[in-house]
């Protein structure tokens, strides 16, 4: 093995220490940043937007699912929400169920 | 400022000669920190990519080149991390040279030299060597980057040069 002099020379070496990365690494670095501009710019946005749009129609179909049920029911409780505000548990046809 | 100035605004071109300015900079202490030259080049590119999606933040308090020299080394320090979890020593990429085949060792130049005792250097002391004494950042820069008193960076640069020099004796190159 080729031997250095001594600590001063290898510490000197040190500073002439010059590895590099291979050629085209800008080109490299350019296309890396078009590639996620493509991305970003395109397919997240149009996915975020597509993902807003099924929610708020999600939101809005609950709400007025809500007022149906207060216009219909006249309450806003768990009974009236599964349908069954009007009967009491001695009704005929909850018996026949029961049965 | 001025080729950030232009790259915010979208100038490509500006963007690219902040690149071929820097680039050397960033391959001398990816390369010195991990040794691997293709992991190298990944983080290169990262460096870049984060300082183009960052850089309207940039305000200039910093010089440019700290703070690009600053993400080179914690992205450098983090391949490190990731490589000891699993369970790879930080001297892997040096393992293509055999130190006991003669043949071999001969063939192995200053450069690789300096590659194979960077590699058992602790990264806390690698990092240190490595700006001040590969890149040649001042003290008071090198404790810029690395976010530490200006001793620690010289108790450091001390101790680091024990290392490198009880290394290079186990090596037998001195």
């Amino acid at each position: 093995m080729k031997k250095v002099e001594n600590i001063d020379q290898f510490m000197k070496s040190l500073s002439n220490h010059n590895p590099s990365f291979e050629d085209g690494f800008a080109d490299r670095v350019l296309r890396e940043i078009e590639t996620e501009k493509g991305v970003s710019e395109d397919s997240y946005p149009e996915f975020l937007s597509l993902f807003r749009w099924i929610a708020l129609s999600g939101v809005a179909a609950i709400i007025i699912l809500l007022f149906t049920v207060y216009f219909t029911e006249g309450a806003m409780d768990v009974d009236a929400l599964f349908g069954v505000f009007n009967y009491s548990a001695d009704n005929p046809e909850l018996a026949y169920l029961n049965y | 400022m001025e080729l950030v100035s232009q790259s915010v605004q979208g100038n490509m071109t500006a963007f690219r000669a902040i690149i071929e300015k820097y680039e050397s900079m960033i391959a001398k202490i990816i390369i010195s920190m991990i040794g691997n030259k293709d992991d190298a080049d990944d983080i290169g590119q990262e460096v870049f990519i984060r300082f183009y999606k960052s850089m309207g933040n940039f305000k200039g308090e910093a010089k440019l080149g700290t703070y690009l020299a600053r993400t080179a080394i914690n992205l450098s320090l983090n391949e490190i991390k990731k490589r000891s979890k699993r369970w790879l020593t930080t001297t892997s990429n040096y393992n293509d040279y055999d130190l006991s085949s003669d043949e071999e060792a001969n063939t192995i130049d200053t450069k690789n030299i300096i590659n194979l005792s960077l590699a058992k250097l602790e990264p806390e002391f690698r990092s240190v060597i490595v700006l001040r004494h590969i890149q040649g950042f001042s003290t008071k820069e090198t404790a810029e980057i690395l976010h530490i008193p200006q001793g620690t960076v010289l108790s450091r640069l001390a101790r680091g040069q024990k290392k490198l020099k009880e290394i290079i004796t186990k090596l037998d190159v001195i």
